[in-house]
């Protein structure tokens, strides 16, 4: 591990180490007794359905264009995507099942997490291949842009509306991350699944 | 209900169920690997003893149904940290440093990882802490094995920024 890693497992350990653990057996027991099950809420729409609902139809339409354009050999530089195909049309009421928007009835959603009420992240699953979306409150946009540059130079784009800063991440990691605001989101795509045959197909650079 | 005493388990991570285990050694062998866990995820020793009763009692409503308690209750757990979390971040509150005396770059370094979305920060606590592979990690978290090393990944590439 390195010298990082190492401090990681040491602070984890001693944390670990310093909480006193406490049996109570009779606290679960006597709960299992008179704990009743609650209905499931009724209402309104959350905001987080709200908030994902409106993050898949851009991320309909930014990945599909990813899809159909591929990505540029070796990234870098300032470029407009000439979009093959256009995107499907993205028509998301307010609550729907996400699925059914994404690229085709082919991709399904395999992972939903809010971390908080303005940030969390889906993962799409196809045959061909997997994307993740995360979105972030928008304050934290140009932090996770200056991260993505540590690792490749970005090159920025136009899909769906939006300026998009892309970097072609390689290593064992690596792959492709793709970053826009929205309102008041900063949303990134990510994905592995960018072969090589994305990677040079079908792109052309002004 | 009656709940008997049984023989004290051995090994603190979950598994699955030995014949003829009772709830009370299952609870003695889990409960403090559990909680330790939870702690570095919620960053609170009483938040921790909350989340993993509550999880108990889940397994013991079911404890006659489910074939392999350990997992069952090692997911539960997980989602009331990640319920816990969610809750937490809302009031915009950082995880308490658990350690008295701290290390030069202790609080850095917790501050950067109370920071991390909740599945990157539980990917890291279970691979640095319990030194789990990508597959128990994704069995625990619910996700594909695949997803837990870009998390681990992100995780740490964030904590070596902030480190910096």
């Amino acid at each position: 591990m390195s010298p990082d890693t190492d401090q990681l497992t040491s602070l984890l350990t001693r944390s670990a180490a310093a909480v006193e653990v406490e049996p109570d057996l009779a606290r679960v027991v006597d709960r299992a007794e008179v704990v009743a099950l609650a209905p499931d809420p009724v209402g309104r729409p959350s905001r987080r359905r709200l908030v994902i609902a409106a993050a898949v139809a851009t991320l309909a339409a930014a990945a599909a264009a990813l899809v159909a354009v591929g990505l540029p050999p070796g990234g870098g530089g300032e470029g407009t995507v000439d979009v093959v195909n256009d995107p499907p049309a993205v028509d998301v009421p307010e609550v729907q099942l996400p699925q059914r928007y994404l690229l085709g009835p082919e991709w399904a959603v395999v992972d939903v997490t809010e971390s908080t009420v303005d940030t969390g992240e889906m993962r799409f699953e196809s045959a061909t291949g997997s994307i993740e979306l995360f979105w972030q409150p928008a304050e934290r946009h140009q932090m996770y842009v200056d991260d993505r540059a540590h690792e490749a130079d970005p090159w920025t784009m136009t899909i769906a509306g939006h300026e998009v800063a892309a970097f072609d991440e390689r290593g064992e990691y690596g792959g492709i991350a793709a970053l826009w605001l929205d309102g008041d989101h900063s949303f990134e795509i990510r994905t592995q699944s960018v072969d090589e045959r994305m990677r040079s197909r079908r792109w052309r650079r002004p | 209900m009656t709940v008997t005493s049984g023989e004290p388990g051995h090994g603190p991570t979950a598994s699955g169920r030995p014949p003829d285990e009772t709830f009370a050694a299952f609870y003695e062998r889990e409960l403090g690997g559990q909680v330790r866990r939870a702690a570095l995820l919620v960053g609170s020793a009483e938040a921790a003893h909350d989340v993993v009763h509550d999880a108990f009692v889940a397994v013991y409503r079911r404890w006659g149904t489910v074939r392999e308690p350990g997992p069952y209750l090692g997911r539960a757990v997980l989602n009331g940290c990640r319920d816990h979390a969610r809750r937490a971040a809302t009031g915009r509150r950082k995880l308490p440093l658990l350690v008295e005396r701290a290390e030069p770059g202790d609080e850095v370094l917790w501050d950067a990882l109370s920071d991390l979305p909740f599945n990157h920060r539980a990917a890291v606590v279970l691979r640095f802490y319990l030194q789990m592979t990508d597959r128990e990690i994704a069995d625990i978290l619910g996700c594909r094995p695949g997803t837990v090393g870009p998390w681990i990944h992100r995780g740490l590439r964030r904590l070596r920024k902030d480190l910096s």
